[in-house]
């Protein structure tokens, strides 16, 4: 009779536990606790339940990695701030102002910034402030050159930020270098609610997003959504040859300006109507490639910042009202299957 | 018939994995309305979550109810408020 080692030249590992699925991919091993041969395989990316939120919100901020991830403001208009563990949300202290829509900036849980967005009203105001949090206290920063509102994301550190996409319709890109914000270039085309991130301020991508209409500074009337992608180089905007699959705006995105996945937003092209979609891209530098799809249907949640097209959570958001729910972006995902032998 | 339908409540981490996502068809909606594919793995993932079991018109009502509710919230914001946000729009049930 054939044995395994008379084909392969070697034995079959006998472990007592299962090892790592990412560590052994492609192996085979007899798992002696079980009694059954096991193998790895690499599956596809897919999407699994995170945490919930304590406070079901939309329109806010999110940084950080899959794993540790910062919650801040949000709609219905708040200041709470939360942070996940990779399995749970806890209530950390609350910024002192609360906004919403307005942009995210930093790669760390415990380094995070959020600046403009509306302010509580009425009636709700164009914001310039800025807070910072550093992992135990939030502080006020340096305002923003114009007040904004209609940010989705934003890129960089809280000592290098960036921030783009958002009203009024003058396109304007604002930089944060840890204390003072500046206006640069303006996005080839202008647009708000569009998903930005990346991993500095001299390297951001800019992503889907309202068209605004000309003659509106600030409103979400007619306009068009558009799957455009803008890329930043830390002095100008340059306008990829590749669109998102599926034009959206208010969608989840983490990674950098080179490896990103974006999920969730709203569609439709005119709007309104709008849809809110569940599909997701990744994003490789050069073109997005369309994935799994959420669970839920998500539109103007929070996402992690860091992670690239590998790793994120997205969180909150909803297409009516606003939810708790977070969900997990994992890609590749490794699977032990159980071999079955006769 | 391709999906199933059921009302459950989303614990959050693990109420639905990454292998879940692999073997069956999940999607969820306003009113904690899950579609599911309607296999054994999406079977046994229902009584996992102890989700109660609904036939799709069951499930589209609760839908509905949850959308009718979110918009006449947003119609009852100011036309201010209303410019900061997205009105909910009708759902259909795959």
């Amino acid at each position: 009779m054939a044995t395994y080692k008379g084909i392969q030249g070697y034995s079959v590992p006998k472990l007592t536990t299962d090892p790592t699925g990412s560590d052994v991919v492609g192996q085979l091993w007899y798992n002696s606790t079980e009694g059954a041969f096991k193998i790895s395989v690499t599956g596809t990316g897919s999407w699994a339940s995170g945490g919930a939120l304590n406070t079901a919100r939309s329109q806010m901020g999110g940084c950080g990695t899959q794993a540790a991830t910062i919650a801040m403001y949000g709609s219905p208009s708040t200041a709470a701030a939360e942070t996940y563990d990779g399995s749970a949300w806890s209530n950390i202290t609350s910024a002192n102002s609360q906004r919403y829509d307005g942009g995210s900036f930093g790669q760390l849980q415990t380094a995070a910034g959020y600046c403009g967005g509306y302010g509580v009203g009425p009636p709700p105001l164009q914001s310039t402030l800025t807070e910072i949090w550093n992992g135990s206290t939030w502080t006020e920063s340096g305002d923003l050159v114009t007040g904004r509102q209609g940010f989705h994301g934003g890129a960089g550190t809280t000592l290098a930020g960036l921030v783009s996409a958002a009203g009024p319709a003058d396109g304007k890109t604002e930089t944060f270098n840890g204390s003072t914000w500046t206006e640069v270039a303006a996005l080839v085309t202008t647009r708000q609610y569009a998903s930005v991130c990346g991993l500095t301020s001299t390297a951001a991508i800019c992503v889907g997003g309202y068209g605004i209409p000309a003659a509106s500074p600030y409103s979400n009337g007619p306009g068009s959504r558009v799957g455009l992608t803008e890329t930043w180089d830390g002095t100008s905007w340059t306008q990829s040859a590749n669109t998102l699959a599926l034009g959206r705006i208010e969608a989840g995105i983490s990674g950098t300006s080179t490896d990103a996945v974006i999920a969730g937003g709203s569609t439709g092209d005119p709007a309104p109507p709008t849809t809110p979609t569940a599909t997701a891209e990744t994003w490789d530098g050069t073109s997005w490639t369309s994935v799994a799809s959420m669970s839920d249907v998500q539109k103007a949640g929070g996402a992690s910042s860091s992670g690239g097209s590998t790793t994120a959570i997205l969180f909150g958001g909803g297409p009516a009202g606003s939810v708790s729910a977070s969900e997990e972006w994992t890609s590749p995902v490794f699977t032990v299957k159980t071999v079955t032998v006769s | 018939m391709a999906n199933t339908y059921c009302t459950a409540t989303n614990w959050g981490k693990d109420f639905f994995t990454h292998d879940d996502r692999n073997n069956f068809y999940l999607s969820g909606h306003p009113g904690n309305v899950w579609v599911v594919g309607n296999n054994p793995a999406g079977v046994s993932w229902i009584n996992r979550v102890s989700g109660v079991a609904k036939v799709k018109a069951e499930a589209q009502a609760i839908v509905d109810a949850e959308i009718t509710t979110a918009q006449e919230a947003f119609d009852a914001l100011s036309a201010e408020d209303q410019s900061h946000h997205l009105r909910p729009e009708a759902i259909i049930l795959p």
